[in-house]
């Protein structure tokens, strides 16, 4: 009732406020680790403990949240990454970063939590309103209650205090900038000579002797894996759905109690735009005195007399007499009950019989109704259709898979099986373990196939789902076992192998005989000759280029500065190809420090302090972990873990 | 124990006598003590409320970009935080963000200033070995490679080390100390975490100055 005298005086925004405070206020704080602890203590944090299902808990809430935002994600790379491990690693950090904030005397009152609550568009009406049902809806949907959200939400703040206290209030300077400039925007030039394993294998002949050698001796490489074809019968949803048929008369039936509920729920959700003239009960005036008022008031509105004219003269509620009575949009539940009565009662542009609140009598009148129109059947129809044919596919399925399950269990095989259920009995090609093929694609079947019982000794899977409404059960039907692979099939690789291996001894003694030449004096024109190969230049090569190499362009950046006006000395160096390379860095030319409007360095600044913000306040929570009391129990947290 | 009510009345009184006055002292002290206690960590909490609503203000401008408008609001706020709650952890950060404004505006005197206040009020370790390295680049920026160096001596947590090893050998190169330049970026390489961005651009600068071959 408080809460409605102030919404008739005050600005509304204070008592939206004090209406969504006092639950919190009331209810005792619930702490953010303790709500809905079970299972083990996995970690303790200076004092707080976090519980297993809390983990388990944020990782599905992660992995739903991500797979929302990015619906074309890999759900296997999804949850490989996000796992219970790394999420810990979060939970701990947060733990820390609370404990400092709190160390550090930082607060956040329920006011200000309230007030950002307001700013969430999850809880705001369609008038962008926050709305009290909204957010108790919402909240209680997370798996919340209102008192633990509002803690987790101050938590959540405070931990954000922290975190730009140190992010945003870092800053780039420009000696730092004109040094990244002149360094990451270096350009360099070389020349070089390359000599590639590849371009020397033409030079060695392998004889069949030599191929053969090879292939006795390394045996074990040349085995062809064990194969497998898989017998199987898939359940799907979609196949179900053609064979169902709905008739008219059940559609129609569908519509009616449909629209039974649409009824109610437009009638729930009926908005009204309200006036009301207010007559206060205070010294002098009784309640008996306030409804004569009203009524004499009333009567001169039956009789010709604006509403709102009558309201701006005569109602004591100051604020909105001054807006002809006008209180705003009304739904059911924001008024006490004897009014919403009134007020739902009327038709558009009545004026109500006296009321009484706590505020005194009210005169009421309704200036517009909103309600939501009822759908016709043939807007529903087809929506109908497909939903009862998907419950009658749904039960369908439902039936069959339980059948098929039991079924698989007790047969030896699936001849039985696919023949009482009428489908058909499918299989795959051979494929070996490490390249699945059609159903075995699936984790979920690789998984069963590594069971003994159904790999060797030819048993009915268990049953495996697919995805959403497809179901399987598997068995081997054939085995192929492992096989020499013979000589025919593998001679070219052979070959190739042991040219390449000649190969790399030959670039082994090119690279001596290099070292020595420039230990000699020799420079890159004589290696040309030595080694029979073309000198290149590549110019203005920038870090990170891949061309003409990425790993070359690597090593070049490593290479210390030439003094000025000379070049440097001849290098010679192995990629990690096996490539054998000699390079001389011929130019450096600096990034230009200068060379940015104002405007631009500006930016660039601001760039880097951001930057800078986010290592600086990576450094504040790594210290935290270097120094805060924090145990793990990796043991006890179930999936991968990563310290 | 006693023979009589009487007795009984007798000896209370008698206790009461000698110990009464005591009793009722201790009492009333107990009772100022937790009320005392109570008021004053429910104007800490209040204390620490207000400043917060403060700071979220501040950073709220600050968020809003370089725009002068905006640092000059935020600027405000921070001065109302380390003028009202000097002895809060608050005002050592409004102390940082003063210096980002200073910084923005190139004012690197008034920004070495406000973050050597942040080091000497000592609100805790964090904000200290922040403000410190924080100084010693801005010290290094105005030409003051000493000063710079004075910051960075004494031992930093790992936390911090990389970072001060790197700004170590930027105040040693550009003082002409580049043997010394080269030791600092070496060890900032070591004390760097795998991964951490600032090891590529520390080891652009080490190979910068390698000495030729």
């Amino acid at each position: 009732m408080q809460g409605f005298r102030n919404f008739l005086r005050g600005p509304g925004g204070k008592i939206l406020l004090a209406l969504i405070i006092l639950p919190f206020v009331i209810s005792a704080f619930y702490g953010y680790f303790t709500g809905g602890n079970g299972g083990d203590v996995v970690a303790e944090v200076e004092g707080t403990s976090i519980y297993r299902n809390v983990v388990e808990q944020r990782v599905q809430q992660t992995r739903m949240n991500l797979r929302q935002q990015s619906p074309d994600i890999d759900p296997q790379l999804l949850d490989n990454f996000i796992n219970p491990g790394m999420v810990l690693q979060g939970l701990v950090n947060n733990a820390l970063i609370l404990h400092a904030a709190n160390d550090a005397g930082m607060k956040v009152s329920e006011e200000q939590a309230a007030r950002s609550l307001m700013r969430f568009g999850e809880f705001q009406d369609q008038n962008g309103r926050f709305s009290q049902q909204i957010f108790d809806r919402q909240v209680r949907n997370m798996g919340y209650t209102p008192a633990t959200f509002l803690a987790v939400l101050r938590d959540d703040i405070l931990m954000n205090q922290i975190r730009a206290g140190y992010e945003d209030t870092d800053f780039g300077l420009p000696y730092e900038l004109a040094d990244l400039r002149r360094l990451g925007e270096q350009r360099r030039d070389i020349s070089y000579i390359r000599v590639s394993a590849e371009s020397l294998l033409g030079d060695f002949d392998i004889s069949d002797e030599q191929v053969q050698a090879f292939y006795e001796g390394n045996q074990r490489e040349f085995m062809r894996p064990q194969e497998f074809r898989l017998q199987y019968i898939e359940l799907d949803r979609g196949a179900y759905l053609e064979g169902i048929e709905v008739t008219d008369a059940q559609v129609r039936e569908e519509y009616q109690a449909r629209e039974e509920m649409f009824r109610t729920v437009a009638a729930q959700q009926e908005r009204r735009r309200v006036s009301h003239i207010l007559i206060a009960e205070k010294d002098g005036v009784s309640e008996a005195d306030a409804l004569a008022r009203a009524e004499a008031l009333r009567e001169q509105i039956e009789s010709g007399a604006d509403f709102a004219d009558v309201a701006q003269e005569s109602s004591d509620d100051s604020a909105s007499a001054s807006a002809g009575g006008a209180l705003g949009v009304i739904g059911r539940g924001d008024l006490p009950e004897a009014m919403e009565t009134a007020v739902f009662a009327l038709a558009e542009g009545e004026v109500s019989a006296p009321v009484i609140s706590d505020a005194g009598v009210h005169l009421l009148t309704v200036t517009q109704i909103n309600q939501r129109s009822l759908p016709s059947f043939d807007e529903l129809r087809e929506s109908i259709v497909d939903e009862l044919k998907t419950a009658q596919a749904e039960n369908r399925l439902a039936d069959d898979v339980a059948r098929l399950e039991e079924m698989a269990f007790e047969h030896p095989d699936l001849q039985v099986p696919a023949e009482t259920l009428g489908v058909s009995l499918e299989q795959t090609g051979f494929f070996p373990l490490s390249a699945p093929e059609g159903i075995a694609q699936h984790q979920g079947v690789m998984r069963e196939l590594n069971n003994q019982a159904v790999r060797e000794q030819g048993q009915n899977s268990p049953l495996v789902e697919l995805a959403e409404g497809r179901y399987v059960v598997f068995r081997v039907a054939e085995t192929q076992p492992e096989e020499q692979i013979p000589l025919a099939e593998v001679r070219d690789t052979i070959v190739r192998r042991l040219q390449l291996a000649e190969a790399q001894a030959r670039l082994e003694a090119m690279a001596a005989e290099g070292e020595a030449a420039l230990a000699d004096g020799q420079d890159l024109a004589s290696l040309s000759g030595l080694w029979s190969r073309d000198v290149s230049t590549a110019d203005e090569l920038e870090r990170g280029a891949t061309q003409p190499d990425a790993e070359l362009v690597e090593r070049v950046f490593r290479l210390p500065r030439p003094a000025e006006g000379e070049t440097g000395a001849a290098q010679v160096m192995r990629l990690g190809n096996g490539d054998l390379v000699a390079v001389t860095l011929d130019a450096v030319r600096d990034g230009d420090p200068e060379g940015l409007t104002e405007a631009q360095q500006r930016s660039a600044l601001a760039q880097l302090g951001e930057l800078e913000g986010a290592g600086s306040f990576r450094k504040v929570v790594s210290w935290l972990r270097e120094t805060g009391k924090v145990k793990i129990y990796n043991d006890r947290l179930a999936g991968t873990v990563e310290e | 124990m006693y023979n009589s009510e009487e007795e009984q009345v007798e000896a209370l009184r008698g206790w009461w006598e000698k110990n009464g006055r005591s009793l009722i002292i201790s009492v009333v002290v107990a009772l100022a003590v937790v009320i005392g206690w109570r008021q004053w960590t429910g104007s800490r909490t209040a204390n620490a409320e207000a400043a917060s609503a403060v700071y979220e203000q501040m950073m709220a401008a600050l968020g809003g970009g370089n725009e002068p408008a905006q640092l000059a609001e935020a600027e405000q706020h921070a001065n109302t935080l380390r003028e009202e709650y000097p002895r809060s952890a608050y005002a050592g950060h409004a102390g940082l963000t003063l210096a980002r404004v200073a910084v923005t505006q190139g004012d690197y005197e008034k920004a070495g200033a406000v973050l050597n206040d942040v080091i000497s009020a000592g609100h805790n370790d964090a904000l200290v070995y922040t403000a410190r390295v924080r100084l010693a680049r801005v010290l290094v920026q105005a030409g003051d490679t000493d000063g710079a160096l004075k910051q960075l001596d004494g031992t930093f947590p790992e936390a911090w080390a990389g970072q001060a090893a790197e700004v170590r050998g930027d105040a040693l190169r550009l003082a002409g100390r580049v043997e010394d330049a080269r030791g600092a970026y070496d060890s900032a390489i070591e004390s760097l975490p795998a991964g951490d961005s600032a090891r590529e651009r520390v080891r652009m600068k080490l190979e910068d100055i390698a000495p030729a071959s």
